[in-house]
């Protein structure tokens, strides 16, 4: 069954596009990576799954309704992000405490350990808290709740190093104790890697890839040789990334094609690339790098 | 997959548990704005009169002015929930904007009663400082057992009352939320419209010709439920965490 169905979503601040015709579905219990540059769209694409702001055309649905103003998709999904608020008046404990009113599937006892184990002050303010605990807490939170739809936009945000590698497995374990829908947003894909089973890019508020994981890291391939010969096996192919090596070898990023065989028997050197730099690559705006800035 | 589902009621109701232990801090500020209302209370208005070198000079006090202390807190409360601190805070949690417009109007109405019937015993208050403490001699005033009736009809009256500058402060907050020019447009209509002559006609309807203090009190009631649906019908546009 599709959690979350999209189809050519649209959604325009007052001067800029933030997304353009966006459609997607996502399968229960994948997890699946949100994956852009700064002002792709992932934070408004996530807002509008969690209901919190209004699409301006186009069709959404979570758990098969809209999920504006919906108390059936807002109790059963939650988005966490950085600007999560929780009254001043009430203590940590206090939140976690009236936490299990609203989920009802709520974990107290994940919620403590994780508390504990991070080491949060039970009495301490929400908004008292440095940006990394406050991060923390906002996960341990988003983690209890247990909704079948659970969202998280750059998570990790002001976490240390430590936190982040324990913040990854926690998810992942209660992720394999509880299956889930997951779907997580971050720029630093190399480090959620690991956990991830599907991709979802996005770049200019469209999408461009939604593939396995597995699928992303075949989807180019970086070719190195002559520069002549280079650019005689690419002719034709839409060129992602270009880079002159050492005067006289070209290194360039192309998508996989069969064409490509010819040119491994001919001698060129033809690697897979990790997935974080197949996305980098395929949402470039420039074919040269930053060094060109400053040629 | 398993979807749990959340009736509106219930929806709201953890809402309003909610909001009632993390507003419970407004209470300090209603305290002290009693203590002041009831400082003012004290400029009562007196008049007098002498017979054969005998003045007499009677003083009557009442708590009116500590009721517009609260009103005014009342528009405050009003205004500051709908701030976007207090809206976000609600969506951390579950809610839809209807449930967390119901919770707010239910939660305003539990402040207005807890205000309402504490400002109408401070006058108990009142009379206890008289007692001790001024050199005037405390001859009468209406308590509770002399007419329960319309006592109780008054302090229920005093909690609508509230309730509706409560409503006004929330609608205000509102269409400040939604725009700022659109906020200072509605108020400007509003003062204009009041300058005519229908409106003071309505207004004497609504708020002068009652035959009882109950039909008032169902008047303001209605009054209050529709400025609390319009706030709801424009808070449906507001985006949380934008």
């Amino acid at each position: 069954m599709n959690v979350v169905n999209c189809q050519k979503v649209s959604k325009g601040f007052q001067r800029t596009n933030a997304l353009e015709d966006i459609t997607f579905q996502l399968t229960d219990q994948k997890i699946t990576g949100l994956i852009g540059r700064n002002g792709a769209g992932k934070s408004t694409l996530l807002k509008i799954l969690a209901g919190l702001t209004k699409h301006k055309s186009g069709e959404v649905s979570v758990f098969s309704e809209n999920p504006y103003n919906n108390l059936m998709v807002s109790a059963n999904s939650i988005l966490v992000d950085d600007q999560m608020t929780f009254p001043d008046s009430l203590t940590l404990e206090e939140i976690l405490g009236s936490a299990p009113d609203f989920y009802k599937r709520w974990d107290a006892q994940l919620a403590s350990r994780l508390f504990q184990y991070f080491m949060l002050d039970f009495k301490q303010q929400h908004s008292k808290l440095s940006k990394g605990s406050k991060a923390t807490f906002n996960m341990i939170f988003g983690l209890s709740t247990r909704c079948e739809l659970t969202m998280f936009d750059e998570p990790t945000n002001g976490m240390d190093e430590a936190a982040r590698t324990d913040f990854y497995r926690a998810l992942l374990k209660d992720y394999i104790a509880h299956p889930r829908s997951i779907l997580i947003s971050s720029h630093h894909l190399t480090e959620i890697e690991h956990l991830l089973e599907d991709i979802l890019l996005i770049h200019q508020g469209k999408v461009v890839l939604h593939q396995s994981l597995d699928e992303v890291k075949e989807y180019v391939v970086a070719i190195q040789g002559p520069i002549i010969d280079v650019e005689r096996w690419t002719e034709g192919q839409e060129i992602f990334h270009s880079k002159n090596v050492d005067g006289q070898r070209l290194y360039v990023v192309v998508k996989n094609n069969s064409k490509l065989e010819r040119a491994r028997l001919e001698g060129a050197v033809i690697q897979t690339l990790p997935a974080s730099e197949v996305c980098m690559y395929m949402t470039s705006e420039t074919k040269g790098g930053i060094d060109d800035v400053f040629k | 997959m398993f979807l749990s589902n959340s009736s509106l009621m219930s929806v709201v109701l953890s809402q309003v548990r909610f909001k009632l232990n993390a507003y419970s801090g407004l209470v300090y500020s209603l305290i002290i704005l009693q203590l002041i209302g009831l400082l003012f209370s004290t400029g009562w208005s007196s008049s007098g009169t002498s017979i054969n070198n005998i003045s007499i000079n009677l003083n009557t006090s009442s708590i009116d002015s500590g009721f517009i202390f609260v009103s005014l807190l009342a528009i405050s409360v009003g205004n500051l929930i709908t701030t976007r601190a207090y809206r976000y805070d609600d969506f951390s949690f579950v809610a839809t904007r209807l449930s967390s417009n119901i919770a707010n109007s239910i939660v305003l109405l539990v402040f207005s009663c807890y205000v309402g019937i504490t400002t109408y015993f401070s006058v108990y208050l009142m009379r206890i400082f008289f007692t001790f403490y001024s050199n005037n001699v405390f001859v009468e005033g209406p308590t509770i057992l002399d007419d329960p009736m319309n006592s109780l009809l008054t302090v229920l009256a005093m909690i609508i009352f509230l309730w509706m500058f409560s409503s006004i402060g929330y609608i205000a907050g509102t269409l400040f939320q939604l725009h700022k020019l659109l906020f200072f447009g509605v108020i400007v209509i509003i003062v204009m419209l009041m300058m005519t002559g229908t409106w003071i006609r309505i207004s004497e309807t609504i708020f002068v010709e009652n035959s009882s203090l109950l039909i008032l009190t169902s008047k303001i009631i209605g009054i209050t439920l529709l400025i609390f649906a319009t706030s709801t019908a424009i808070s449906n546009c507001l985006g949380v965490r934008t």
